[in-house]
């Protein structure tokens, strides 16, 4: 069939592991495959309702990376980045509001919201007659 | 060599793989159908490691879908 490391659980080059997504999003889960696309073949497949099923294989050497590695170091680094990416999410959900709360706070105390905005709040054509009643004053331009 | 591949919807989107048989084009033969969770995916003409690289791809580029 041509992909049979999908069907086995453990081989010299593959190996697959399940991932339970009440501990782990999708979101976190894909983030990390993406990642080591360029170091494995990956496939992910879904056996239950709530696990994922991460397939990975070990790609050949090539002359662009001539040092193979082993399977079981590939599959250590992807949990421990899964992990990694699981926090950020977390971290991102329980802090996310303050720190856009912290950066808008600094960047009006740096005056950064205050430069007024380009061209003239005015009606052009009276701005060019100097006809209008009513005039919005910005400051010193 | 032909392969029959099971693809569950949460990972894969339909797009991904479109552009991905679009990609591989010179390679191999594939066709999918989709169902209510799964794709199914068939490659024919295909060696191993094509179908590897073949899947690799579609990942990467569901997720680049998927995650914005």
């Amino acid at each position: 069939m041509g992909a049979e490391w999908l069907d086995a659980d453990s081989t010299e080059h593959a190996l697959a592991f399940t991932v339970d997504e009440r501990v782990y999003s999708v979101e976190a889960l894909l983030r990390t495959a993406y990642w080591f696309t360029d170091r494995a073949y990956l496939f992910i497949s879904k056996p239950t309702e709530h696990t994922l099923r991460v397939h990975l294989k070990a790609k050949p050497a090539t002359l662009e990376s001539p040092k193979s590695v082993a399977i079981g170091e590939i599959a250590g680094e992807f949990s421990n980045a899964l992990l990694d990416n699981q926090l950020r999410e977390g971290i991102e959900e329980r802090t996310g509001k303050i720190r856009e709360l912290l950066v808008m706070k600094a960047m009006a105390e740096a005056g950064v919201l205050e430069d007024p905005p380009p061209g003239s709040p005015n009606d052009p054509v009276a701005d060019q007659q100097h006809a209008d009643l009513t005039r919005i004053n910005l400051g010193p331009q | 060599m032909t392969s029959t591949i099971i693809l569950t919807r949460r990972i894969y989107t339909p797009d991904a793989i479109k552009q991905t048989m679009a990609a591989f084009a010179n390679l191999c033969t594939a066709s999918f159908t989709s169902g209510d969770s799964d794709h199914i995916l068939i490659l024919t003409e295909v060696r191993a490691q094509v179908t590897d690289e073949f899947l690799n791809y579609a990942l990467a580029l569901s997720a680049q879908e998927l995650l914005g």
